[in-house]
């Protein structure tokens, strides 16, 4: 058993719910993707579930044999880098878009000088 | 000629010489239309390029030599152009073969590279340069199962087909040696066309010895990547 004292569960409860709260709230004022928010909403929920049932660390930790500590690391740097790469992905989308959205405004301003010349002449 | 042709001329800051560039296409290559893709140039190439009678493409900012290049790709394919040939702005690609190259797509290839090894020339590359353009000659024609000198060089000529598959996939930087590993995995077919290039007076590279080790880096991943990348359509 890991035993947490009950002032450091509320703290993280709180922690959470505020988490919770400021995702919510910027998705709200359209700052937050949808798309993007389920995986701090994830992130909270699992920070919650650490947090009220602690034991759940202790049951990773006998399957990969860590220290609980150890283990909670772990887990914590396997989510970042998953986060990381998530947004890599989404890097590498944004940059292909816009580069075809470059090179078609480029085509476009071309054509628009085009008419224009063509109106005047 | 009936069918329709256009000369892609990336250009980043290239004013000195970007007129002489296009005056040299306009009189080897009678009936082509010269697009001038300026990429995001502080100097006066556009309008330079523009008084010497070509069209002009201004790109807001400095995307790299591959999304230049495409940009004339994506004006090609939407304009009907037939064929597409690439010549760089900085005055070392012969302008004087091109007509070798468009002969060769008439021929029904999808792709002619102007090569600089398949016969001697002149040029004598600097070691390092040499060792690397040996190395991608050998990952090409590996993969490609026919002997390929000369994968770096970027004068080129594009048929249709060869015009709309680029428009859709093209690296935005080194884009060379990749894109003949696309071609060949969707099945197009290019040739070599030996050709003299005019090298530069100072001896001065837009690669750099950093840029370089990044290059062969890059370069290499991206062709071990593009065999295993899934066909365009699939």
């Amino acid at each position: 058993m890991i035993e947490i004292a009950t002032h450091l569960r509320i703290i993280i409860g709180i922690l959470c719910f505020t988490l919770v709260g400021i995702i919510i709230e910027l998705i709200r004022q359209n700052r937050l993707k949808e798309h993007y928010a389920i995986i701090w909403l994830l992130t909270a929920v699992s920070i919650f579930i650490f947090g009220i049932w602690p034991d759940s660390l202790n049951m990773i930790s006998r399957i990969v044999r860590l220290h609980h500590l150890t283990t909670l690391f772990m887990v914590a740097f396997l989510f970042l880098l998953a986060i990381v790469l998530h947004f890599t992905l989404v890097i590498s989308q944004l940059f292909d878009r816009n580069r075809r959205l470059t090179q078609e405004v480029a085509w476009l301003r071309f054509e628009l000088e085009q008419i224009m010349q063509e109106e005047k002449g | 000629m009936s069918k329709k042709t256009l000369i892609i001329v990336p250009a980043y800051n290239e004013a000195g010489s970007i007129a002489d560039v296009v005056e040299n296409i306009h009189k080897h290559v009678k009936d082509a239309d010269v697009l001038v893709v300026d990429d995001g140039s502080q100097d006066r190439t556009a309008r330079k390029a523009r008084e010497s009678g070509a069209m002009v493409i201004s790109l807001p900012y400095n995307m790299g030599i591959g999304s230049a290049v495409q940009s004339g790709f994506l004006f090609a394919k939407e304009k009907g152009y037939h064929f597409a040939v690439q010549v760089d702005g900085d005055g070392q690609h012969p302008t004087s073969e091109i007509p070798r190259l468009l002969a060769a797509l008439e021929n029904g290839v999808d792709l002619a590279i102007g090569s600089r090894f398949v016969q001697p020339t002149n040029y004598r590359p600097p070691l390092l340069r040499a060792v690397g353009i040996k190395i991608f000659s050998f990952l090409t024609s590996s993969i490609v199962g026919k002997r390929v000198y000369d994968t770096t060089s970027g004068f080129r000529a594009c048929g249709r087909k060869a015009i709309v598959l680029l428009t859709e996939t093209y690296p935005h930087d080194y884009p060379e040696v990749e894109a003949l590993i696309t071609l060949h995995r969707n099945g197009l077919r290019f040739v070599e066309v030996p050709v003299e290039m005019n090298y530069r007076q100072e001896g001065k590279s837009s690669i750099s010895t950093k840029a370089g080790v990044y290059y062969m880096l890059k370069v290499t991943l991206a062709v071990l990547v593009a065999v295993i990348k899934r066909r365009n359509g699939e």
